[in-house]
C-alpha cells in the first residue's frame, strides 16, 4: 500500500510538471506581450527597458530555468500589466468560481447517483423512462447554449433571474443550472448502467437469500460495488467542469478564476496564465490521486497490489 | 410418504414476455409450464435437462427469488413468495454455479459468512464464531482464511465457501444450481462428494440442477427430466437408469460419456434443438426431435401418467404400448 502510494505521488508531481512545461512554451509561441504593453508605436529603447525588466531579453531556455526555480521556492512571479503577486489576483478571483464549483461538484454527485440509482432500482417503469429522456437531454445540449436559453427565458422574458455579475445567491442560480445539468445527466446514466449490472450479479440474489432487508440489499451490496466507475467519471467530470465554467463565466460575465485566465491569456500576461493553469492542474492531478488511492481503499484487489501494475 | 412434505410445488407456471421490437403484441414463454412435484425432509432430488429449459427459473422460484406467474409453492406447508418470513428465507439456501459471482468481492471470509448471521438474529462475534468455526474446519480452512477475499481463493475453495455460507443458517433445503459445472473434474468430484457427506451429517434435503446425467446419478435419490419448462419423466434413480421410458431421458443417458471403449453402446443421438416455438404449437413439446412422433404426439399434449411406483411419464408412445400390454 506504502508503495503504491508513493507511486501514484511521484507520477502526479511529473504530470504537473510536464504540463506546466508545455503551457509555458506554448503561450510564448502566441505573441510578444511587450508589444502589446506598449501599443504598435513603441520606440525601440523603451522596448528593450520594458523587454529586460520582465526578462523577456532573455534566451528561452533562461527564462524556463528562472520560472522554474521561481515556482519551487513558491515564488510566483508579478503580472504583467496589474504589477501585483499573480496569487494575489487569484485569491481576489477564487470567490465566486469556489462558490459555484463547490454546490456544482456536491450537487452533481448527489443528484445524479440519486437519479442513477432510482432509475436502476425501477428498472423500465415511468420513472426510469423519464430519468432516461432527461439524461439524453441533458447530456446532448452542451452547456453555453442552455445557459444562453436560460438568460432569454429567466432574465428577458420572465425578468426573474440577473444575467450576470454577482452579488445575491440569485445572480448564482443560472450559472449553477447551466453548469451541472451535463454532469448531472452524464453521471445518473453511469449510476444508472453500473447499478443494473450489478443488481444482476448471483451475490445480490445471495443477499437477498440471507434475508438482508431490500434497501440494505441496494446500498450495501449494489450501490458499494457499482460506484467504482461513478467514482473515477467524478474525478474526470471536475476537469469538465472547470473546463465549463471557463465558458459559463464568461456567458454570466461571473468574476471569477475562468474569466481571470481568458483575459490573462489574451493579453499575454504569461506569469498570470502559468499560474492559473499551475492551480488547475495541480487540483486535478490531485483530485485524480485521491480517486486512485480511494479505490485501494475501497478494493482489496488494488491495495493487495494485483492490479497495481496495470 | 408420512404427513407433510418439505416441499410440494404444485401446477406452477412461470413465463416472461417475449420482446420484439415495437410490437405491441404482448407474446409470452413459458420458462416453467405447469410443474409439479413434491420433496420428504432430507432427500435428494436431481433436475436434468438442456439449457433453457426452465432449470433455473424453476430454482429461483422455490428460492423465492422469483414470483410465480401461476400455482403455489408450499414449504413446510406455507408459501414461498419474495417477502416470505425470516425463518423461512433461511431454510432455503442456495449455492450457484459461478462461485465467483455469487460472493460480493469486496467483502472478506468472515464478513461473506457472518453476514447471514447477523442479519438473521443478530449474533454477537463470539457467538457467530462458535457457528462458523466448526463448519469451518469440516471445510478444510484454517482461521486466517478469515481475512481473506474472493480473488485470493480458487475455485474449488469458492464453491466451498459458498456451501459453507449456505451451511451457516442451517438451511432444511440446499438449491444447487449447476454446482460444479464451472470446476475442473478433479475438483468436481471433491465437491461432490462433500455435499454428500454433509447431507448424511445435517438431513439437508438438496436440489440439485444440472444439465450432466453424471453429476445428477452421482448425488440424488431420484430424478426429474425437464423439457422446455415441462416435467416429462421422473422416478428413483435406479428406475430412471434402469428401466428409462421417454425418449429424451434415453437420448441424456446415452449421451453420458463412457470411459470403456470396448462396451460400444447404441447412441441416441439428438438432432436440432429445444424451441421456444414448440409451445404455441399443438401437441408433444417433443415432437420435432422425436424419432417415435406418432399422429397423436402431433395433436394432443401427453399427461403424466405412471409407468410403475414413483415412476410417471409424458409420452403417447409409452401410454399407447402400456394399454396395449395390458
Amino acid at each position: 500500500m506504502i508503495r503504491y502510494v508513493v507511486v501514484r505521488t511521484i507520477r502526479a508531481l511529473a504530470t504537473i510538471w510536464l504540463v506546466w512545461s508545455l503551457v509555458f512554451f506554448l503561450s510564448r509561441l502566441t505573441g510578444d506581450p511587450v508589444k502589446w504593453i506598449l501599443g504598435e508605436f513603441a520606440t525601440k529603447e523603451s522596448y528593450e527597458t520594458v523587454a529586460s525588466s520582465l526578462h523577456l531579453d532573455l534566451p528561452l531556455w533562461e527564462q524556463y530555468m528562472r520560472t522554474l526555480s521561481g515556482l519551487v521556492r513558491g515564488d510566483m512571479g508579478m503580472s504583467y500589466y496589474h504589477r501585483r503577486p499573480v496569487a494575489d489576483l487569484f485569491l481576489q478571483r477564487l470567490g465566486p468560481t469556489m462558490a459555484l464549483q463547490s454546490v456544482v461538484i456536491v450537487a452533481t454527485s448527489a443528484i445524479g447517483i440519486l437519479f442513477g440509482v432510482v432509475a436502476a432500482v425501477k428498472h423500465d417503469k415511468l420513472v426510469d423512462k423519464a430519468i432516461r429522456f432527461f439524461t439524453i437531454v441533458g447530456c446532448t445540449i452542451p452547456n453555453f447554449v442552455f445557459a444562453v436559453l436560460l438568460i432569454f427565458l429567466f432574465c428577458l422574458k420572465l425578468k426573474w433571474l440577473p444575467s450576470g455579475n454577482i452579488g445575491s445567491f440569485r445572480h448564482y442560480v443560472l450559472p449553477f443550472i447551466s453548469l451541472s445539468i451535463g454532469p448531472i445527466a452524464s453521471i445518473s446514466r453511469l449510476t444508472r448502467s453500473a447499478m443494473l449490472d450489478t443488481l444482476s450479479q448471483e451475490y445480490i440474489d445471495v443477499a437477498r437469500m440471507k434475508g438482508i432487508s431490500e434497501s440494505a440489499v441496494i446500498i450495501k451490496h449494489g450501490l458499494r460495488n457499482a460506484l467504482f466507475p461513478v467514482v473515477t467519471v467524478l474525478g474526470g467530470q471536475i476537469v469538465t467542469l472547470v473546463g465549463g465554467a471557463f465558458v459559463v463565466e464568461s456567458v454570466f460575465s461571473l468574476p471569477g478564476i475562468g474569466t481571470l485566465s481568458v483575459t490573462a491569456a489574451q493579453t499575454r500576461d504569461f506569469p498570470l496564465l502559468q499560474y492559473c493553469v499551475f492551480i488547475m492542474i495541480a487540483t486535478f492531478t490531485f483530485v485524480n490521486l485521491l480517486v486512485d488511492l480511494s479505490y485501494a481503499a475501497l478494493d482489496p484487489r488494488i491495495r493487495d497490489g494485483e492490479w497495481a501494475t496495470n | 410418504m408420512s404427513g407433510q412434505p418439505l416441499l410440494e410445488v404444485s401446477h406452477v407456471k412461470k413465463r416472461f414476455p417475449i420482446k420484439r421490437g415495437f410490437s405491441t403484441k404482448s407474446r409470452f414463454f413459458y420458462a416453467v409450464d405447469d410443474v409439479s412435484f413434491r420433496m420428504e425432509e432430507g432427500e435428494s432430488v436431481g433436475i436434468i435437462g438442456e439449457s433453457g429449459c426452465g432449470k433455473t427459473t424453476l430454482a429461483r422460484l422455490i428460492a423465492g427469488l422469483e414470483q410465480a406467474t401461476e400455482g403455489e409453492i408450499l414449504f413446510h406447508g406455507s408459501s414461498v413468495h419474495a417477502k416470505m418470513g425470516r425463518d423461512m428465507r433461511k431454510s432455503i439456501q442456495m449455492i450457484y454455479q459461478d462461485p465467483y459471482a455469487s460472493v460480493d468481492p469486496r467483502m472478506d471470509l468472515w464478513g461473506i459468512l457472518e453476514e447471514p448471521l447477523r442479519i438473521q438474529s443478530n449474533m454477537k462475534r463470539s457467538q457467530a464464531e462458535k457457528i462458523i468455526m466448526p463448519l469451518l474446519e469440516t471445510m478444510g480452512f484454517t482461521e486466517d482464511s478469515l481475512s481473506k477475499y474472493p480473488h485470493e481463493f480458487s475455485g474449488g475453495q469458492i464453491q466451498r465457501i459458498c456451501i459453507l455460507r449456505s451451511l451457516v443458517l442451517s438451511p432444511k433445503l440446499l438449491i444447487c444450481d449447476e454446482p460444479v459445472s464451472s470446476l475442473d473434474v478433479s475438483i468436481q468430484a471433491q465437491i461432490l462428494n462433500l455435499l454428500k457427506k454433509l447431507q448424511s451429517e445435517k438431513s439437508l434435503a438438496y436440489l440439485v440442477i444440472s444439465h450432466d446425467m453424471s453429476v445428477i446419478h452421482h448425488i440424488s435419490d431420484r430424478i426429474i427430466v425437464m423439457y422446455l419448462g415441462q416435467i416429462v419423466e421422473t422416478a428413483t434413480k435406479h428406475d430412471l437408469f434402469a428401466n428409462t421410458q421417454h425418449p429424451y431421458t434415453k437420448a441424456l443417458i446415452a449421451a453420458i460419456p463412457n470411459a470403456d471403449p470396448a462396451k460400444k453402446q447404441k447412441k441416441a443421438i439428438l438432432s436440432g434443438e429445444a424451441s421456444r416455438a414448440a409451445q404455441e404449437k399443438p401437441g408433444c413439446l417433443f415432437q420435432d426431435r422425436c424419432e417415435r412422433a406418432c399422429a397423436l404426439c402431433y395433436d394432443q399434449r401427453p399427461d403424466m401418467l405412471p409407468v410403475n411406483t414413483g415412476h410417471y411419464v409424458a409420452c403417447h408412445d409409452v401410454q399407447t404400448m402400456a394399454r396395449k400390454d395390458s
